[in-house]
C-alpha cells in the first residue's frame, strides 16, 4: 500500500501555510507534501485544524469573513490563492466530498450531470457515458442502473454518499477532499466507502479527515496528525501508528491525550 | 476507573504475567542446572513437572493478549508491547523446553560424572542464568541498555559452547571408554541446550528494545563458516 519515499511524486506542496480567522490562528506555518495518487488522512483531536486545512485546499474558507492565508498552497507547482486563480477552475480541480451525503433533490443521474452542465466540460451527447462512467467509477452503477430518473433522496445512506462521490469525480478533478465521508455510515456500507478510495487512489489524490483511527490506519498511505493548528508529525501511515516518532502522537493514537 | 485506564491496568497485568512467567522458567532452568551439578536424583521430574505449568501460563497469558488486541484496536507503543509479550512467551516456554532437555542429558552425565565436569559448562550456566535474569529485570523496567547487554554476551556464550564442544571431544576421542564417551555426549548435549538459550535470551531482548524503541536491532547474526 504503501510507497518509498523516493517513488512519491507531490501534487499538492504546503509552504509555510498558516491560516486566521479574524486575529485567531487556527493553522500555524504547515510544511507538507501530499503524494500524488496517494491517500494522506488528516487526523487530530476537534478544533486542531483539520478540517480547516482540509478546506484551504480548495479555498472553501474564502467566505468566511476574516478569514486570512498567509504562506503557499502549490497545485502542481501554482499557487492556488494567486489572485489570478480562478476559483471556480480550482474548485472543478480539487472536489469536495462532506460529512453526511448531501445528494440534491432531483434524480439520480441529474445529481451526477450536474457538475458537468454546469461548468460546460461534458458535450450533451457524451453526458449519458460519463454519467454511467462516473456512476460505475464510485461502485454504485449495479445499484442504481435501473432507476437512474429515481430520486436520489431514496438510496440509503452509504449510496447516498457513494452517489456524492460519483458527483465529485464526474467534473474529472485531480484532487479529492473528504471530510470525514463515513461518519454517517454504518460499518458495513463505510468498509465500501473505504474500498471505493483505494480503487479512486489510481486516479486521484485522496485527502481524507477522519476521527476514526482505524479508518486512516486502514486506507491511507501518508498521515498527518495535527494539535492546536499544528502538524505534530507526518509519515507514512505504517510508520506512524506502528512507531511515531512524537510523544504527542503516541499519546494521541492510544487514546491517552485528545 | 475509566475505560483507559482499565486498559492500562489491563497492560500492567500482563507485563506483570510475563515476569512472573519467566520467573518460573528461570527457576526451572537454575533447577535443570542444579541437576545437572549435582546429578541429584528426582531433580528431572521436578523440572518436567514445572513445565506443564509454564506452558499452561503461555496459553492464559495469550489468550489475554488476543482479547486486549481484538477490543482495544492498541496501536503505537501498546501494539508493540502486547506483540512483543506474545513473542516473548513463545522464547520463553521454548527456555522451559531447553530446560527439559537439559534434565534429560543427567542419565548420559551420570554414567561419569567425573567426565561431566567441565569448567567451562559451568561457567555456560552462569553466563546463561545471568542473562535470563538480565532479562527480566530489563523487561520490567523497559531498561534497553541491559537489554542490548544480554545481546552482547551472547558472543561470549557461544565462544564457551565452542570450547565445551572442542574439550568433549577430544576426550571422549581419549578415553574409548563407554561410560566416558556417554557422560561426553551428555555435556555435549546440555551445552547445546545453554547455547540455544542464550539465543532465546538474545530475541527477548530484542523483542525489549523493540517495544521501547519501535525498531528491530537484530544483532550478533553469524555467517556460517566451513571451519567453525
Amino acid at each position: 500500500m504503501t510507497r518509498a519515499a523516493t517513488e512519491r511524486s507531490i501534487k499538492i506542496n504546503v509552504r509555510n501555510f498558516s491560516f486566521y480567522y479574524g486575529d485567531f490562528q487556527a493553522l500555524d506555518s504547515l510544511t507538507l507534501g501530499i503524494g500524488q495518487n496517494e491517500i494522506t488522512a488528516l487526523i487530530g483531536p476537534s478544533g486542531c485544524g483539520k478540517s480547516t486545512f482540509l478546506r484551504s485546499l480548495n479555498r472553501m474558507n474564502d467566505t468566511i469573513p476574516g478569514a486570512r492565508a498567509v504562506g503557499d498552497v502549490l497545485l502542481d507547482g501554482k499557487n492556488i490563492y494567486d489572485p489570478e486563480v480562478d476559483v471556480t477552475e480550482l474548485r472543478q480541480r480539487v472536489g469536495m466530498v462532506f460529512q453526511r451525503p448531501n445528494p440534491f433533490p432531483q434524480s439520480i443521474y441529474d445529481n451526477v450531470a450536474f457538475g458537468p452542465r454546469v461548468l460546460g466540460t461534458a458535450r450533451r451527447s457524451d453526458l449519458g457515458d460519463l454519467v454511467r462512467q462516473s456512476l460505475i467509477d464510485a461502485s454504485l452503477w449495479d445499484d442504481v442502473k435501473h432507476r437512474l430518473h429515481g430520486s436520489a433522496l431514496n438510496l440509503n445512506p452509504g449510496q447516498q454518499q457513494r452517489l456524492c462521490i460519483a458527483r465529485a469525480i464526474a467534473v474529472k478533478p485531480d484532487v479529492i477532499l473528504m471530510d470525514e465521508p463515513c461518519s454517517a455510515l454504518d460499518p458495513v456500507a463505510t468498509l465500501r466507502v473505504e474500498d471505493l478510495m483505494r480503487e479512486l487512489a489510481e486516479h486521484f489524490t485522496i485527502v481524507i479527515v477522519t476521527h476514526n483511527m482505524q479508518q486512516a490506519a486502514r486506507v491511507s498511505d501518508q498521515t498527518g496528525f495535527f494539535w492546536l493548528g499544528r502538524l505534530v508529525e507526518f509519515d507514512e501511515t505504517e510508520r506512524l501508528f506502528s512507531a511515531p516518532r512524537e510523544a504527542l502522537t503516541e499519546a494521541y493514537i492510544t487514546g491517552r491525550r485528545g | 476507573m475509566t475505560l483507559r485506564e482499565r486498559f492500562d491496568q489491563d497492560l500492567q497485568n500482563l507485563r506483570q504475567s510475563v515476569i512472573d512467567m519467566a520467573q518460573l522458567v528461570y527457576d526451572q532452568l537454575v533447577l535443570a542446572l542444579q541437576g545437572m551439578e549435582t546429578l541429584e536424583a528426582g531433580i528431572p521430574e521436578r523440572v518436567f513437572a514445572i513445565d506443564e505449568k509454564v506452558n499452561a501460563t503461555r496459553y492464559a497469558i495469550e489468550a489475554r493478549c488476543f482479547r486486549v488486541i481484538a477490543t482495544q484496536q492498541p496501536a503505537a507503543r501498546d501494539l508493540r508491547f502486547l506483540i512483543a509479550a506474545m513473542n516473548i512467551i513463545i522464547d520463553l516456554e521454548r527456555v522451559g523446553d531447553k530446560a527439559k532437555d537439559i534434565a534429560e542429558s543427567f542419565r548420559h552425565l551420570q554414567r561419569s560424572p567425573k567426565a561431566a565436569h567441565i569448567a567451562e559448562l559451568d561457567r555456560m550456566s552462569k553466563l546463561v542464568k545471568l542473562m535470563l535474569q538480565s532479562c527480566i529485570q530489563a523487561y520490567a523496567n523497559d531498561d534497553i541498555v541491559l537489554a542490548r547487554h544480554v545481546i552482547e554476551r551472547d558472543t561470549e556464550l557461544d565462544a564457551l559452547f565452542a570450547q565445551v564442544l572442542n574439550q568433549t571431544i577430544e576426550q571422549a576421542a581419549k578415553s574409548q571408554k563407554e561410560k566416558k564417551i556417554t557422560a561426553s555426549f551428555g555435556v555435549m548435549r546440555a551445552a547445546q541446550n545453554l547455547e540455544r538459550v542464550g539465543d532465546l535470551a538474545t530475541n527477548v531482548a530484542e523483542r525489549i528494545i523493540y517495544t521501547v524503541t519501535g525498531t528491530i536491532e537484530e544483532m550478533n547474526i553469524h555467517t556460517y563458516k566451513a571451519d567453525d
